[in-house]
């Protein structure tokens, strides 16, 4: 009887310290979408305050097909002004500049869209900015439109995120 | 006998390979520290904070603080590392209440209110900074802080130096770089506060 108590006991110990750890977990696990090949990891929209105008979108994407693709565009609801940008350092300014012809992505590989480097620069955004999900379309060359969510994250908490790591 | 000599002249060699390593690294470091800055004059330069006061540019660098120029449309360089600059400073307990400048390249467009409302995340901990563009540039020389205005499809961008000064007593002490870390905001800061009266 005393027994039996005990195993029960340490059983709902060892299930309550697993769920914590799955909880604790579940905050840093990445998000992975694959679509027909392509794959997204941590689609996010990154804000300095809810009232921002201008954000900007990150993600890595990798290419698992055996053909190569283009990103041509992006388009979305938040704003009608969505493009693909990069910045280049030369001799410690930082430049900034829009690609109109597309950002290649050749097949196995995969690209990183990260502040500094590339990024989507998503401008005039017509609402606050929670940190909820929000549906962008991506247009690629060859697989066409694909729909990703975008977790909005502000700056404040991805710079924390990272440090945390 | 000539094993012995091998032995002593492998290890002096790797001794003297070390010393002048070490001695670059070191050359490497310094470099980085104490920046010289620019001839300028800037005994009649007066910029403009974001509640309209003018503040002399040489009482400003005297005390010790952040500094770092951009511009309130700058899409992801200046709010990040505005943003960096400001958890930084709040994760150091005895911040010695260090004032971080965001200096506008931008005072086409970066009037005093546009500032104020574009730094308000911010609360007290960063002040914003304007004024003409004949002073902004004298500052940002002096300062040697690069930028150039750039026609684009919809208007202009400005392109800069995207790294952060921290200064006192008149003298650059070290630069935070955009690509460093929050640790390594926190490990310069922290060792630029230790040096401070």
């Amino acid at each position: 009887m005393y027994l039996n108590k005990l195993s029960n006991l340490l059983i709902f110990s060892i299930s309550l310290i697993f769920l914590i750890f799955s909880k604790v977990n579940a905050k840093t696990e990445d998000i992975i979408i694959n679509v027909n090949g392509l794959i997204f990891k941590n689609p996010q929209i990154v804000y300095k305050d809810v009232n921002a105008k201008m954000v900007a979108g990150y993600f890595e994407l990798e290419n698992t097909n055996n053909f190569d693709d283009k990103l041509l565009s992006v388009k979305g609801d938040i704003s009608n002004k969505i493009e693909l940008h990069n910045t280049k350092k030369h001799d410690g300014v930082m430049k900034m500049y829009k690609i109109e012809s597309g950002i290649d992505i050749k097949k196995n590989n995969s690209l990183k869209f990260e502040p500094g480097k590339y990024h989507l620069m998503i401008m005039s955004v017509n609402k606050k900015i929670l940190e909820e999900e929000y549906l962008l379309s991506l247009y690629f060359q060859k697989s066409k439109k694909i729909d990703i969510n975008f977790k909005a994250i502000s700056m404040k908490n991805k710079l924390e995120m990272a440090h945390s790591h | 006998m000539r094993k012995f000599k091998n032995t002593i002249f492998i290890i002096s060699l790797v001794s003297i390979i070390f010393i002048v390593t070490s001695f670059i690294i070191q050359i490497n470091i310094n470099k980085e520290k104490n920046i010289s800055l620019g001839k300028k004059d800037l005994s009649k330069v007066i910029l403009l904070d974001f509640n309209n006061n003018p503040i002399k540019a040489l009482d400003l660098l005297k005390n010790p603080s952040v500094i770092f120029f951009g511009f309130t449309n700058c899409p992801d360089i200046c709010p990040l590392t505005l943003t960096k600059l400001s958890i930084t400073l709040q994760k150091i307990k005895d911040n010695k209440n260090l004032i971080i400048y965001f200096v506008s390249l931008d005072p086409e467009r970066d009037k005093p209110e546009i500032l104020k409302n574009y730094l308000q995340p911010f609360k007290e901990q960063v002040v914003g900074l304007t004024g003409s563009q004949y002073n902004l540039k004298k500052f940002a020389d002096y300062l040697k802080i690069k930028y150039y205005k750039r026609k684009i499809k919809d208007g202009y961008t400005i392109d800069h130096t995207s790294s952060s000064i921290l200064m006192s007593e008149g003298k650059i002490f070290e630069k935070i770089l955009f690509d460093d870390d929050l640790k390594v905001s926190i490990k310069k800061i922290n060792n630029f506060l230790s040096h401070i009266k």
